[in-house]
Parts: C-alpha cells; sequence; structure tokens
C-alpha cells in the first residue's frame, strides 16, 4: 500500500473516530428523549435533527461555511480565540458529524424502542432515580443497539463527500479522505488508485455493515422478557 | 398496621379512575374484571401515573397532594412492586435482580445478607441464584420478582396479579409462598387479583372495582357473598361441554359440544375428570378473520346471529354449535364490516379459561334464530 493512500486512510479514519465521538452522547440522549417523550417540541425538534438526511449535502456545507466563515456567527468567536475551523480536518470532523447526527439519533431511537419502559419503571419503585433508571437499565439494555448506531455514523463519516468538501476542501494530506480522494483520482484518471480507494471503502463499509447485522441478532435475545 | 389512605381520580381512556379507600389492614385485595382500572389504581399508587389528581397518605407521611402541588418520587414511596409478568431486569442474573433494590436499606451489608438469604431460603431461591434470568420458568420467575421486593427494604408491598401469568397448577404451587410471606414479614400489602380464591387466601380486607370505581368494601367473605347474591346466575359464563379425542405428552385434543361436532379444541392442559369449559364473554375478544396463533388453543370459532347497536356499545349474538346457547358478547369499539350470517373468532386469554365438571352433558337443542335474537335482546 503506497505511503499517499495510508495517509489518506489514516485521515479518513481520524476524521470519521471524533465525529462519532462527538455525536455519541448527544445522539443517545437525543434518541432516549425522542423515544420517550410525544410532546410537540419533541416532534419538531426530531425533525430538525433529521434535516442533514434530508437536504443536499452541499446544502449542510454552504450553511456550516457561513457559520464558521470569519464573518460567520462561529467564527468570528472561534478566530477570536484564535482557532482555525474551515479548511482544516476539524472542518471535515464537524461536517462529518452533522452528517452522521441524524442516523445517531435515529438508530438510538430504534434502540431504545427494544427496551421495555416498564423496568425503567420497575427501577423506579426499588429507589433508583430517573438518571439512575436510565444509566442502570435503559441504557445497558440499549448498549448494543447503541453501538450499532455509533458504528453506522462512523461508515456515514467516512462516506461523507459534499458537506465535508465543502468546508473542508480536498487537500491531499491534511483533509482528502477517501470519498474526496476516490473522485480526485477519477478526475485526472488514475483509474487503479481509484479501484483501491474503491475497495477498501467497500472493505469497510462491509465489515462495518456486518458489525450491526450481529449486534442487532444478538440485542434481540433481551427482548424476550 | 400502617393505615393508607386513597382518594385519586385519573382519566383513563374508556372511564375515569375514581378511588376514595382508608384501610390499615395487612394485607387488602383489590378485585374486579379485566379492564376494571386495577392496574391504573397500583401505578397511581406507586408514583407511576404522574397525572392523577388527588390524595395518597401512607402511614402518616403523604405521598401526594395535588392540592398542595405535592407528589412523591416513585423511588421515594419505599414500594415493593411485584408486576404481573415479573419485570426481572434481563441483563441482571437472579442474585442481581434479587438484590436489585439494595441500596434503599438502612443497615449493614452483613444484616442485609441476613435478610436475603432468610428471603432465598423462604421462597427457595438457592438453586437459581447464579443462572440468568433467561433460564427461568414462569413460577421461578414470579418468585424472584417477590424476593426482589421483600429485599429492597419495602414499606408497602404492591402485588399486581402476580400469579395471573402462571397456569393452575403453579398457581397451587406458589400460593403457599405467598402466605408464608404474609405470615414471616410484617410489611402491608395491597393484591390485585380477578381470583377470588387468591383474595379469600390472603387477604383481610378488599375493595371491588369495576370501571373504575369501587363497588364494594369490606372483609373478602362479606364481600364475596354479597356478589354472590346479587349476581344474576349464568350471566356472562358458558358452559361448553367437550369430550377427550386424544391426549399427547404435550396436552390433549378436545371435541366441542356435541359427539358429532367438528369443532376442536387443542390445550396443554390435562383435563382430567373436567368435561366443561367455562368462558366469559366479558374476557373475550372478537376477530373476524381466523386469528394466526400457534397452538389455536384460545380460539372459538361461532357465527354471527345478530347484531344489535346501542350507543356506546355493540350486542353481538353469536351461535356456537357446541350445544349451548347462543353466546351475547358486548363490545365496546363497533365493528362495521360485522353482518348477520358471518364467521366469527372468539379469542379467550388462556387464563380465563376454566375446566369444570358437571354431571351430565348438556344435551343440544335445535336453535331457531328468531326465538333467540327474541330473547336475548
Amino acid at each position: 500500500m503506497s505511503e499517499s493512500l495510508l495517509i489518506t486512510l489514516w485521515i479518513t479514519l481520524k476524521v470519521a473516530t471524533f465525529s462519532t465521538l462527538l455525536v455519541f452522547i448527544p445522539g443517545v440522549l437525543l434518541g432516549f428523549y425522542f423515544e420517550r417523550t410525544h410532546s410537540r417540541f419533541a416532534k419538531f425538534l426530531s425533525a430538525v435533527t433529521i434535516l442533514p438526511m434530508v437536504i443536499p449535502p452541499t446544502a449542510v456545507g454552504f450553511i456550516l461555511l457561513k457559520l464558521f466563515g470569519y464573518d460567520g456567527i462561529l467564527g468570528t468567536w472561534l478566530s477570536a480565540m484564535d482557532i482555525e475551523i474551515l479548511l482544516t480536518w476539524k472542518a471535515a470532523v464537524i461536517a462529518s458529524a452533522v452528517m452522521a447526527f441524524p442516523i445517531m439519533v435515529r438508530t438510538s431511537k430504534v434502540a431504545f424502542e427494544g427496551v421495555d419502559q416498564k423496568l425503567e419503571a420497575m427501577a423506579r419503585t426499588l429507589g433508583y432515580s430517573r438518571v439512575q433508571a436510565f444509566f442502570k437499565v435503559a441504557l445497558p439494555l440499549a448498549f448494543r443497539g447503541l453501538l450499532a448506531a455509533a458504528i453506522l455514523s462512523f461508515t456515514r463519516a467516512v462516506g461523507e463527500f459534499g458537506a465535508t468538501v465543502t468546508v473542508a476542501g480536498n487537500i491531499y494530506g491534511k483533509t482528502q479522505t477517501l470519498s474526496s480522494a476516490i473522485y480526485t483520482a477519477e478526475q485526472v484518471g488514475k483509474e487503479n488508485e481509484a479501484m483501491v480507494l474503491i475497495i477498501i471503502s467497500l472493505a469497510l463499509g462491509f465489515f462495518a455493515i456486518f458489525m450491526t447485522e450481529m449486534l442487532s441478532k444478538k440485542s434481540s435475545k433481551y427482548m424476550r422478557n | 398496621m400502617n393505615r393508607l389512605i386513597i382518594d385519586i381520580d385519573l382519566p383513563l381512556d374508556a372511564f375515569d379512575l375514581q378511588v376514595a379507600l382508608a384501610t390499615q389492614k395487612k394485607v387488602t385485595g383489590i378485585f374486579g374484571p379485566s379492564g376494571s382500572g386495577k392496574t391504573s389504581l397500583m401505578e397511581v399508587i406507586a408514583g407511576l401515573r404522574t397525572t392523577a389528581q388527588g390524595k395518597i397518605i401512607f402511614a402518616q407521611k403523604y405521598w401526594q397532594d395535588s392540592k398542595q402541588k405535592l407528589f412523591l418520587q416513585p423511588e421515594k414511596r419505599g414500594i415493593g412492586l411485584v408486576p404481573q409478568q415479573g419485570l426481572l431486569f434481563p441483563h441482571y442474573d437472579v442474585m442481581q435482580n434479587i438484590t436489585a433494590g439494595q441500596k434503599r436499606y438502612q443497615g449493614s451489608a452483613k444484616s442485609y445478607q441476613k435478610h436475603v438469604d432468610k428471603v432465598v431460603a423462604l421462597l427457595e431461591l438457592a438453586h437459581l441464584l447464579h443462572r440468568h434470568v433467561r433460564m427461568i420458568s414462569g413460577g421461578e420467575r414470579q418468585r424472584i420478582a417477590l424476593a426482589r421486593a421483600l429485599c429492597s427494604s419495602p414499606s408497602l408491598i404492591l402485588m399486581d396479579e402476580p400469579l395471573t401469568a402462571l397456569d393452575h397448577q403453579l398457581r397451587q404451587k406458589i400460593l403457599p409462598f405467598l402466605q408464608q410471606v404474609r405470615h414471616e414479614f410484617d410489611i402491608p400489602m395491597i393484591l390485585i387479583s380477578h381470583d377470588p380464591k387468591e383474595i379469600k387466601t390472603l387477604c383481610d380486607d378488599m375493595i371491588v372495582l369495576h370501571k373504575g370505581k369501587v363497588t364494594a368494601m369490606g372483609h373478602p367473605e362479606l364481600v364475596f357473598a354479597e356478589i354472590r347474591k346479587n349476581q344474576k346466575p349464568g350471566k356472562d359464563v358458558y358452559r361448553i361441554p367437550f369430550s377427550v379425542i386424544a391426549m399427547t405428552e404435550h396436552g390433549a385434543t378436545l371435541r366441542l359440544g356435541t359427539p358429532a361436532s367438528s369443532h376442536f379444541f387443542h390445550t396443554r392442559f390435562d383435563p382430567g375428570e373436567m368435561n366443561h369449559i367455562e368462558v366469559n364473554t366479558s374476557n373475550m375478544m372478537i376477530s373476524l378473520v381466523k386469528p394466526d396463533l400457534v397452538t389455536g388453543e384460545n380460539v372459538l370459532a361461532g357465527t354471527v346471529l345478530d347484531v344489535q347497536r346501542q350507543t356506546g356499545k355493540t350486542k353481538v349474538l353469536v351461535d356456537m354449535a357446541y350445544g349451548i346457547e347462543p353466546l351475547t358478547i358486548e363490545i365496546t369499539i363497533p365493528k362495521k364490516e360485522l353482518s348477520i350470517g358471518m364467521p366469527i373468532y372468539l379469542i379467550v386469554q388462556k387464563h380465563r379459561l376454566l375446566y369444570t365438571q358437571h354431571k351430565q352433558m348438556q344435551t343440544p337443542r335445535p336453535i331457531s334464530v328468531q326465538a333467540y335474537a327474541a330473547k336475548q335482546f
């Protein structure tokens, strides 16, 4: 494997890992909130979190660009603290995190759907507060589903292109990930290189989906109670 | 004994649950048909229904007082709940389940262990302690749920039909355990049940709940005597004669109705000397298509003889062709498709089937649709 390929792969994994870490906790909490609350506000908030899934990724990228740009709301604040975001790997992390967030939330919600709410009520009567019942009952019982959610978010982040390229660019060795490298290789006619990258993506994707399948199969063992 | 005072109001889908009661007996029974609001009442007492309005006072401590905007969270009420399905934590083993409520215990770890050992010995659970709850049978499940409640230092134990999910034989085995618990521990209990025998065996006080209202209250013997007096015999309850055709290790195949009947019924239960099934129409569900149940052991087939729609309810007269009178079933949700002559399937919960013995099989009588329709309505 060539060195350039390894660098691209390293950046891809770094970006996907950080964005998964970024979305995991808020995704789990919101997934739980959306599963257990049926208020209008929850529905509204749920719709907002799903948005990145249904609008063009480049539109998401453009919005992020406006937010993090030098005259953007967050951009001015960050540049005052001397933090560079745009055209760095951090921008790629933020872009893929935003794109992976809906999947994290949705899949977490499904994971909590499989947890009998009565078990949490049971824990409450045994002296657990609402928060303790969440950590002692809901979370461990939904754990496999939540792990699957994290893996799916990771694959979404690996495959992210539109939003990432808009805010982070496609700079080799800096912000170029697998998907933007495939695009570049294809554009300059390096078909063999593109092929290798595609095979790596396929292997990564297959492994991830296979893992989630295994997890969902095992998670069903708790559903019988 | 600690006094429990309840005066609450909770709107439910079909009716309002309005209960006012005071009891300081050791075991208070809540008796009533399914759908009468028993479980909702229990959830209100446990603090799991935040929408309930009113007052709950236990041992002179307010658990809830809506006027004062006072609501004690369920974890602060010190309740030991034994729900219908056991609701064991599937990610814990048996021992972890039993000690799940340890944090509420005030004494030393050593004295807690002593208490747990006592409960485990009393409920005969020692051989199960390190087993996973997935490997546990129904009867054991309920005993573990009871042990978990007893080991959570409860000031009040709430049991929601703890034996309902079990078959008849198992129920006979578990009932003595409940009696033991009643005898050994000085903890007031509330027992929800639709089984008069359970209430009579365990309770020294009871209320009868019907559509969310208390309709009778007092010592079980007196209340049941009163109920028997007021009950019109045979109302809602129908006896279907049967004969055993085949017995296998998995159960029995019964022929319902006359010797010439082609209605078969499979059961996991050995009917022994019994020759009738008793069904209560108030516990039935109606299906217009043959329900896709694995064994079909709780589906009865019939034909619609008449449909009478009234405001709020629909009366359906069903010919069972089992050599019994047509059944009258009241349904609250009208099914528009119901029409005379169509086949219909009645689903009975397994544990609602009662096998009884009667000397003579009822002789089948020819049924005139009009005559019965006129008689029934």
